[in-house]
């Protein structure tokens, strides 16, 4: 998992009162805050919001934190709680959340692979979803997602056996 | 041939990821010279893997990243400046409603039942926003971000 350097020291700082020293905290994981967000909520200016207000609550909850610990997975839960929130206000208000074909980069346009691919993600329980961002948008290895999730290596590795199984399925009955 | 065949398949997915012991591996080598239904099989779980692999999520802007930091700052100061300004005015409001209640309590020509009726509405009032405030705080302590492990 790559981690800002000094980042100990730098939340040290912070939790002096200096404001300014997260500003390189907020810099190093803010590109991964917003993957994150997006492949949770399907919707860039949300995803921008979400991962916004995530640092903000993180910036509140560091006098309490354990500088002996990694920012990322305490950041993590955050901003995962946040996206979960979100969700289930949408739906609760009536909301439709987007499709996530819709925040998917594809210059090509015409790849209809890749379309039924994104469809068949959409598809995907929010905690597969979130599975299949950390390994392949954002390249965390089974190791550091096994720490990251709390779980087993044997766990994520099946359930991203499971998962690829569920979209060859999805795949084979939908192009 | 039939059974090797369903358990080979479960193989595939572990040999593609080379997961797979040198003996499995083999074997699931073997069986795909001869099985065309998992050469089909595992060219699909190749697909799927590789269109993952390139998948990349719609960006913003260079500008947009460019002001994040200070757009995190100005949220973070201007929650810190609203909590300054509720507690200022929130002084401000009792201390005119303080001087208000006072001079028409100490005007002789206010009627009986009046500061009687202002007297009950200052402490309603008083009773409301504590238990306000004191909701406020009990929720703030619960709040479900503050129990993230730290």
């Amino acid at each position: 998992m790559k981690k800002l350097e000094d980042e100990n020291k730098i939340i040290e700082r912070v939790k002096r009162g200096d404001k300014k020293a997260f500003e390189p905290i907020v810099k190093f994981y803010m590109k991964r805050a917003y993957n994150i967000a997006l492949g949770f909520v399907h919707n860039e200016q949300d995803a921008l919001d979400i991962s916004q207000e995530a640092f903000i609550k993180a910036f509140r909850g560091l006098k309490k934190f354990d500088t002996k610990k990694d920012f990322f997975p305490y950041f993590y839960q955050i901003i995962k709680r946040l996206c979960f929130d979100y969700t289930k206000k949408k739906k609760r208000e009536g909301f439709k959340t987007n499709n996530f074909f819709n925040v998917v980069y594809n210059p090509n346009g015409n790849n209809r692979f890749k379309e039924a691919l994104s469809e068949a993600i959409n598809k995907l329980e929010p905690e597969q979803k979130e599975l299949i961002i950390l390994r392949y948008i954002e390249g965390f290895s089974y190791e550091e997602l096994s720490r990251l999730l709390g779980k087993p290596i044997g766990t994520i590795m099946s359930s991203l056996f499971y998962i690829k199984k569920k979209l060859k399925e999805e795949l084979e009955g939908g192009v | 041939m039939n059974s090797e065949h369903k358990k080979i398949k479960a193989l595939l997915l572990p040999y593609l990821e080379g997961k797979l012991e040198e003996e499995e591996r083999r074997k699931v080598e073997e069986h795909l010279k001869v099985c065309k239904e998992c050469r089909e099989e595992i060219k699909k779980y190749e697909n799927i893997e590789e269109g993952l692999k390139m998948m990349k999520l719609k960006q913003p802007s260079e500008e947009v990243w460019d002001n994040y930091w200070s757009s995190v700052y100005n949220r973070l100061e201007r929650k810190i400046g609203w909590i300054f300004f509720s507690i200022g005015a929130i002084i401000l409001l009792f201390f005119g409603v303080y001087q208000f209640i006072d001079e028409l309590i100490k005007d002789p020509t206010t009627p009986l039942v009046v500061k009687i009726g202002i007297l009950l509405l200052s402490f309603g009032g008083v009773v409301l926003f504590v238990s306000i405030l004191r909701e406020q705080l009990f929720s703030k302590k619960r709040e479900r971000y503050e129990e993230v492990e730290k």
